[in-house]
C-alpha cells in the first residue's frame, strides 16, 4: 500500500484521464459481453423457428435475427470505442506519470553531493531510474487498467453466468482459478530465471569485455585457448540458464490452452446433461452463451495472476526509488547568503586548517593554504594523499565545515552556490567530456556560447590544430559512434571548457598528464598570459608542470609534508627534490 | 541544447533487409547439425496443428449427434446419448491432454534448437576474435565487439528459437483452419474469409507503424538512459559548472520526446486492438446471417454443430495473423545481425602460424633485428631500417621518446605484428617460423598500463596455468616484492580484484605485474618501465623487483630511469624512428651524441644546483 501512497500525489495530476478511462470499464465490458448473450439469443430463434411447434411472435424469426445482428454490430462499435478510450486515457496517462517521476528523480539526483554518488554504482543508480521507473509505470498503468478490467468482467459475468446455471458456473471457476494460481506461481519462478540467466549473460559479457580489453596480457601469454575454454564453460551455463527458463515458460500457453479445453469439455458434458434433460433446463442459445462468458473470463482470470506478480513487483521499485528520493543532500545552502564587496569573486583563497573524513576514514588533516589572487599554487603528492579531494571542496561538491576556507575573506558555506560556482573553472582529473559535439563540449559551461568564446578557449588549450583533423570539425561527436579522443586531447578539452567559464578560479587536478611535454609547454605559457588574473590551483604528478608556482605544497597522507618555491623544496632536499631528480630523464627522453 | 543528431540516437533506426537468401544459407549451415532436433520440432508442429483441430471438431459431432435432438427440442433417447457424450468428452480430454503435452514439447525442442545453434556459433566469433591481431583491436571498440557476441547473437537465437519454425506454424494452422471451414461449408467459409485480406493488410500496416513508434520510443529511450548515465557520472562537472537548470530542461525535452513518441505507439495499439475486435465481430454476425439463412433453410445446409465450427475457428484465425508479423521483425533483425557476425568471422587473420612451425623449445634468446621496417598504417614507417643484435642473456635498453618506436620494436618480437621489411630473428631463426603460442609463451611482457582481471590475485597470477604450484606462486611474490600487499589483502590471495584491479594504488599493481612475470619464468623478458612516482617506498621495491625480473635472461627493457639504463649490457637510442646510437653506456658516453647530452643533463641535475624554471 506503500506503493500506492507513492504514486498517488503523481497520478492525482492526470485524475481525470484516469476517471474518463475507468468510466468507460463497465461500457467495455458490459459490451464485450453483450455479443455471446445476442450469439446465443440467435441461435435459440433459429432453433425454435426450426422446431416442431412456431412460437407465436409478432416479427417473423430473421427480421428478429436481423434486428439481434445489428445489435451485435452496434456493441461490437462501443466494445471498440470504450476499449480506445480506455487504453488512451489510461496508459497514457501512466506515461505522463512516468515522466513526471523521471523529471523528479532526475533533479533531486542533481541535488545531491558527491558524497551520494562516492556511495553508490552508476550502474545501479541507472538501473533505478529505468527499470524501476518503467516498473512503478506498469503500476500507474497496466495495473490499474487490468485490475478494473477483470473486476468489472467478475462482477458482469458471473451473474450472468449463474442466471444460465449456478452449478455450472461454479464448476467452470475451478479451472479459471487454476489459471490464476498457476500465473502466480509461474511467474515469480520465470522472473527468477530470467533474472539468474541475465547475470550469467552479464559475466559472459564482462569475460569477453575484459578479455577484449586485455587481449595484449591474453596474447603475450598465450592464454587464447584457455580463456576461449573459459568462455565455452560460462556459455554453457547461459545455454543451461535459458533452457531452465525455457522449461518453465513451455508450461505457460500449454496450461493457458489446457484450461480452456478443461472448462469447454465441463462445458460439454455438463451443458450437454442438461441440454438431454431437456426440460428447458439449457438450451441451445444458452450452452453458447455460458461458453462466450468463460471464454472471456479466461484473461481476466491470468491478468489477476499478474497483477499480483507485478504488483509486487513494483512496491520493491518503489522501496528502491524512495532510497533516492528520501537521500540529502549534505551541502547546505545558505540560509542568508553573503557577498563578497565587490559583487564578485576575485580569487584570494585561504584555507584554514582544514579536516575532512571520508566515511569516517581522514583524508585531509590540518591543511592550510594561502592563494592569493591571481596567484599559482601547486600541489604534489602521491595517488590517495587527498589532493583531489581538496580540490572538490572548493566548489563544494564536497561538504566543508564552516570557518574552514574562505574566498575573497567570505567562508564558502555561506556564499551563494551559484555565484561561487561560476567563479571556479574546475579541470578534474578525469577529464569527463559529455557526447555531443566538441564545440557543445566546450561551450558546457555557459548559455549559447560565443563562437570566438570557444576558439579562444581551444586555442589557448591548444586544441584548434585537433579540431581541424575531425571529419565534422567542431561538429564531430564526443564518444564511441564519434571519434574518440586520445586521452590528451580530452584533457585540453576539458581545460577549454574551464577556461571558457572565465573563472577568477582555475583548478587543474593533473589535467595535463596525458598531453606531451611540448604541448604542455605551450599550454603553460599560454595559460599565464590568459589567466594573469586568475587565481590557479595547479595539482601535479609531474614536476616540470609546476616548478614556475609561486608556491608548491607536498601532500602527503592527507597533510601538508612540505612547502615552498621550487628552489627552496629542492634545496630542503626532501620528496620532493628525490622525485623531481627521477623524473629529470623522462622529461628530457620527450624532448628529444 | 537538443542532441537529435548524436549518432546513438540513430543507430536504433536502422532498418536491414528483410531476407538475403546468402545470408540466410549461410545461417542455415549452423542449424545443419540439429537437423534432428529441427525435424522433431517440425512432427511436432504438424502433430500439434493436427491436434488442435480435433476438439473442436468433436463438440461439433457433440452437437450434431447425441445432442442434435434435444437441441430442436425432440425427446431423445436420453441414456445412449449421454453415454455417447461422456465417450466423445472423454476423446476430448485426451487430445486436450496430448496437446498439452505436444506443446510443452514443442516449445521445450524450439527453444533447445536456438540455444544450440547459437552456441556453437557465439564460441565461433569468440575463438576468431581471439585470433584477430593487436591491430584489429585498435581499431574496434571493446564495446562494439561485446555486442557480437550479446545482442547479435540473441537477435539469432530468436530466429532459430521462434523464428523459422513458428512462421511455419503459422502458415500451417492457417492452412489447416481454411481447409477445415473450405471443407465443412464453402459458402460460410467464403464469408469468413472475405474478411482475411483486410485483417492482414490491417495487421500489416499496424505492424509498420507500431514497428516505426517502436524503434523511434527505443532510440528515444537509450538516449535519454545514455543522457541519465551520463549525467550521474558527470555530475561533478554538472555541478561545478552550475548547470543544473541547463541539464533540468535538456533532460526534460528528451524526457518529453519520449514520452510523445511512446503515447504515438500507445494510440496505434489503442486504435489496433478494438478495430481488429470490430471487424471480427462484424464477420461473426455475417456467418450468423448467413448460417442463419442456410440453417432454416429446407435442405438443411448448415447444422448448429458446423455453426459452431465456424464461430470457434472465427476467434482462432486472428492470433496467427499478428504472430506472421512479429515473425518478419524477428527475421529482418536476425539479418541485420548475421551481416555484423558474419563481417566478423569473414575478416582474415592477419598473423598466421607458419605451415610448419618450428618444434617448441626453451629460446637461448639470442635476438637480430635485421633491417626491419614497419608502418602501422600505409607507408607511415614508424620503423626504418632497424638493426641489431641482442646476445643471449643481455640486458638491452632501448631509450627514446614517446612514438620514436620504442612499443612497436618490442611488438614486433612477440609478433603481434609482422614488419614490412626485414626480419626479426630468434636463436637464428625467423619469428615467423615459430608457432605463435611457443614464441610468445616463452615470451614475457610486463607493459607499463597494467592490466588486471577481475579475478582473485592468485588467478591474476598465474592464469589458467593450473599446473603452477601454491610454493613456486608464494615463491616469485616474494621475489617481486608483491607479497606485503597481498598478504594485506583480506582475502590474501584469493582476494578478488574489482575491475581492472581498480583498488590497488599503481606501485601495487606493477608489483603484481612483475610477480606474474616470474611465475612464468620467460626465457625472454619484455618491460616497458613505468615512470616514475612520488613514493619513494614503492620506488625502491619496484627497483629491487626490476633488478630480479632481468637477471639470467635476455631482457628488452623500455627505459626511463638512468639507473636501469646504466645497469643495461647495451642501449639503443631510437628517434622518431630511426636507430640513431647504439652500445654501452661507455661507448655512448664517448661517442658525445644525443645519449651523451641527456646524461649531461641528468648530472648537472643530481647536483644541489636548482634547475631554473621553464
Amino acid at each position: 500500500m506503500n506503493s500506492i501512497r507513492f504514486i498517488l500525489p503523481f497520478a492525482k495530476r492526470y485524475g481525470r484521464r484516469y476517471l474518463a478511462g475507468l468510466l468507460m470499464v463497465p461500457l467495455s465490458i458490459g459490451s464485450l459481453l453483450a455479443i455471446p448473450w445476442l450469439t446465443g439469443e440467435c441461435v435459440d430463434i433459429l432453433r425454435l423457428s426450426m422446431g416442431p411447434q412456431e412460437t407465436i411472435n409478432s416479427l417473423p424469426p430473421t427480421s428478429r435475427v436481423a434486428i439481434l445482428l445489428a445489435a451485435i454490430v452496434f456493441f461490437a462499435f462501443t466494445r471498440g470505442l470504450s476499449l480506445f478510450a480506455i487504453r488512451w486515457f489510461i496508459i497514457s496517462a501512466s506515461r505522463k506519470v512516468e515522466f513526471d517521476l523521471r523529471d523528479r528523480l532526475f533533479s533531486h539526483l542533481q541535488s545531491l553531493d558527491q558524497g551520494f554518488y562516492d556511495n553508490w554504482k552508476t550502474g545501479d543508480l541507472l538501473a533505478r531510474c529505468t527499470q524501476d521507473v518503467e516498473r512503478v509505470r506498469v503500476l500507474a498503468g497496466p495495473i490499474i487498467m487490468y485490475s478494473a478490467n477483470t473486476a468489472c468482467m467478475l462482477l458482469i459475468a458471473l451473474p450472468l453466468m449463474i442466471s444460465v446455471s449456478g452449478w455450472l458456473t461454479l464448476l467452470l471457476m475451478v479451472p479459471l482459478s487454476l489459471l490464476t494460481l498457476s500465473v502466480r506461481k509461474i511467474g515469480p519462478r520465470v522472473h527468477d530465471a530470467v533474472f539468474k540467466a541475465q547475470e550469467t549473460l552479464s559475466n559472459l559479457s564482462s569475460l569477453s569485455q575484459e578479455d577484449f580489453a586485455g587481449i595484449r596480457v591474453v596474447k603475450s601469454f598465450a592464454q587464447e585457448e584457455a580463456e576461449s575454454e573459459r568462455f565455452r564453460k560460462l556459455s554453457g551455463d547461459y545455454v543451461k540458464d535459458n533452457l531452465v527458463t525455457a522449461r518453465i515458460q513451455a508450461w505457460m500457453h500449454p496450461l493457458v490452452a489446457g484450461v480452456n479445453e478443461l472448462s469447454v469439455m465441463l462445458l460439454l458434458v455438463l451443458g450437454g446433461y442438461y441440454l438431454l434433460e431437456g426440460n428447458g433446463a439449457l438450451t441451445l442459445g444458452e450452452f453458447i452463451k455460458f461458453a462466450g462468458y468463460q471464454f472471456q473470463l479466461i484473461w481476466p482470470m491470468i491478468s489477476i495472476g499478474w497483477v499480483v506478480n507485478q504488483f509486487h513487483r513494483a512496491s520493491a521499485s518503489v522501496r528502491r526509488l524512495e532510497a533516492i528520493l528520501e537521500s540529502e543532500s549534505n551541502i547546505v545552502l545558505p540560509a542568508e547568503p553573503v557577498t563578497p564587496p565587490s559583487g564578485k569573486i576575485t580569487g584570494a583563497i585561504s584555507i584554514r586548517n582544514l579536516d575532512f573524513a571520508y566515511n569516517g576514514k581522514k583524508v585531509l588533516e590540518d591543511i592550510s593554504i594561502e592563494a592569493p589572487a591571481g596567484h599559482t599554487i601547486a600541489i604534489t603528492g602521491r595517488t590517495g594523499s587527498g589532493k583531489s579531494t581538496l580540490f572538490k571542496t572548493l566548489p563544494r561538491i564536497l561538504p566543508v565545515d564552516d570557518g574552514r576556507i574562505f574566498i575573497d575573506g567570505v567562508d564558502i558555506n555561506r556564499l551563494p552556490a551559484g555565484l561561487l560556482r561560476r567563479a571556479i573553472g574546475y579541470v578534474p582529473q578525469e577529464s569527463f567530456l559529455f557526447s555531443r559535439s566538441i564545440s557543445g563540449n566546450i561551450g558546457f559551461g555557459i548559455d549559447a556560447p560565443k563562437e570566438e568564446a570557444v576558439l579562444s578557449a581551444a586555442r589557448v588549450s591548444r586544441l584548434e590544430k585537433d579540431i581541424d583533423q575531425f571529419p565534422r570539425g567542431w561538429e564531430e561527436q564526443v564518444g564511441e559512434r564519434g571519434v574518440t579522443l586520445s586521452g590528451g586531447q580530452k584533457q585540453r578539452a576539458a581545460l577549454a571548457r574551464a577556461l571558457l567559464v572565465q573563472p577568477a578560479i582555475l583548478l587543474l587536478d593533473d589535467s595535463l598528464s596525458s598531453v606531451d611535454t611540448q604541448t604542455e609547454k605551450e599550454i603553460l605559457t599560454e595559460l599565464g598570459v590568459a589567466t594573469g588574473s586568475i587565481t590557479t590551483l595547479v595539482v601535479a604528478q609531474r614536476i616540470s608542470s609546476i616548478l614556475h608556482a609561486d608556491r608548491i605544497y607536498v601532500l602527503e597522507d592527507g597533510r601538508v609534508a612540505e612547502e615552498g618555491s621550487h628552489a627552496e623544496l629542492i634545496e630542503t632536499n626532501g620528496l620532493y627534490a628525490e622525485t623531481y631528480r627521477l623524473q629529470l630523464l623522462s622529461d628530457e627522453l620527450e624532448d628529444m | 541544447m537538443p542532441q537529435d543528431n548524436s549518432p546513438s540516437f540513430h543507430e536504433d533506426f536502422v532498418v536491414g533487409k528483410a531476407f538475403d537468401r546468402g545470408l540466410m544459407s549461410r545461417l542455415l549451415r549452423y542449424a545443419l547439425p540439429h537437423k534432428n532436433l529441427i525435424a522433431l520440432a517440425l512432427l511436432l508442429l504438424i502433430f500439434v496443428t493436427l491436434a488442435s483441430l480435433v476438439g473442436p471438431f468433436i463438440i461439433q459431432r457433440a452437437i450434431d449427434g447425441p445432442l442434435s435432438e434435444s437441441i430442436l427440442g425432440k425427446k431423445a433417447d436420453t441414456g445412449a446419448a449421454f453415454e455417447e457424450l461422456l465417450f466423445l468428452a472423454s476423446i476430448f480430454l485426451g487430445v486436450s491432454l496430448l496437446l498439452l503435452l505436444l506443446r510443452f514439447a514443442q516449445s521445450l525442442v524450439m527453444a533447445n534448437i536456438g540455444q544450440r545453434v547459437v552456441f556453437d556459433l557465439r564460441q565461433e566469433i569468440y575463438d576468431h576474435l581471439l585470433r584477430m591481431p593487436l591491430g584489429y583491436y585498435d581499431r574496434n571498440p571493446v564495446g562494439r565487439l561485446v555486442t557480437r557476441i550479446t545482442s547479435d547473437i540473441e537477435a539469432l537465437n530468436e530466429l532459430f528459437a521462434s523464428g523459422i519454425v513458428s512462421f511455419l506454424a503459422d502458415v500451417m494452422i492457417l492452412t489447416a483452419i481454411t481447409a477445415a471451414l473450405l471443407w465443412v461449408n464453402v459458402t460460410l467459409a467464403l464469408v469468413t474469409l472475405s474478411a482475411l485480406p483486410l485483417l492482414i493488410l490491417g495487421t500489416f500496416i499496424f505492424r509498420n507503424k507500431a514497428r516505426k513508434y517502436y524503434r523511434l520510443q527505443r532510440g528515444h529511450l537509450s538516449h535519454l538512459n545514455s543522457f541519465t548515465q551520463e549525467a550521474i557520472q558527470g555530475m561533478e562537472i554538472v555541478q561545478s559548472f552550475h548547470r543544473e537548470e541547463s541539464h533540468q530542461s535538456e533532460h526534460r525535452e528528451i524526457n518529453g520526446r519520449y514520452m510523445k513518441a511512446f503515447l504515438r505507439s500507445v494510440m496505434a495499439y489503442a486504435i489496433f486492438f478494438p478495430v481488429i475486435e470490430i471487424v471480427s465481430t462484424i464477420v461473426l454476425a455475417a456467418v450468423i446471417w448467413r448460417g442463419g439463412i442456410q440453417l432454416t433453410a429446407l435442405e438443411q445446409a448448415l447444422t448448429f454443430g458446423e455453426f459452431y465450427l465456424f464461430w470457434h475457428f472465427l476467434g482462432r484465425f486472428f492470433q496467427p495473423i499478428r504472430d506472421m508479423a512479429d515473425r518478419y521483425n524477428i527475421l529482418q533483425s536476425a539479418m541485420a545481425a548475421a551481416e555484423r557476425v558474419f563481417n566478423v568471422l569473414d575478416t582474415p587473420e592477419s598473423i598466421l602460424d607458419p605451415a610448419s612451425p618450428l618444434p617448441g623449445k626453451k629460446f637461448q634468446g639470442g635476438i637480430e633485428f635485421d633491417r626491419v621496417w614497419f608502418a602501422y598504417k600505409d607507408e607511415e614507417y614508424v620503423l626504418k631500417d632497424i638493426s641489431f643484435n641482442i646476445q643471449a642473456g643481455e640486458t638491452v635498453a632501448i631509450v627514446g621518446a614517446t612514438g620514436s618506436g620504442k612499443t612497436t620494436i618490442v611488438n614486433l618480437v612477440s609478433r603481434f605484428y609482422d614488419p614490412q621489411r626485414g626480419a626479426i630473428l630468434l636463436d637464428g631463426a625467423d619469428v615467423r617460423e615459430y608457432g605463435k603460442r611457443d614464441l610468445r609463451a616463452r615470451i614475457g611482457s610486463v607493459m607499463q598500463d597494467v592490466f588486471l582481471f577481475s579475478r582473485s590475485v592468485r588467478e591474476n597470477l598465474v592464469l589458467n596455468a593450473s599446473e603452477i604450484t601454491q610454493e613456486r606462486l608464494l615463491d616469485c611474490s616474494r621475489r617481486a616484492n608483491a607479497d606485503g600487499f597481498i598478504d594485506r589483502l583480506p582475502d590474501t590471495y584469493d582476494e578478488v580484484l574489482s575491475e581492472r584491479g581498480r583498488t590497488l594504488s599503481v606501485g601495487e599493481k606493477q608489483l603484481l605485474v612483475f610477480a606474474r612475470a616470474l611465475v612464468h619464468d620467460p626465457d625472454i623478458l619484455i618491460l616497458d618501465e613505468a615512470t616514475a612516482y612520488i613514493d619513494s617506498t614503492t620506488e625502491a621495491l619496484i627497483q629491487d623487483a626490476i633488478s630480479k625480473l632481468l637477471e639470467g635472461r635476455t631482457s628488452i627493457v623500455i627505459a626511463h630511469r638512468l639507473s636501469t639504463i646504466k645497469k643495461a649490457d647495451k642501449i639503443l637510442v631510437l628517434h622518431k624512428g630511426e636507430l640513431r646510437e647504439q652500445g654501452t653506456h661507455s661507448e655512448l658516453l664517448a661517442l658525445g651524441g644525443i645519449y651523451h647530452r641527456l646524461h649531461e643533463l641528468q648530472y648537472l641535475d643530481t647536483g644541489s644546483e636548482p634547475k631554473p624554471p621553464k
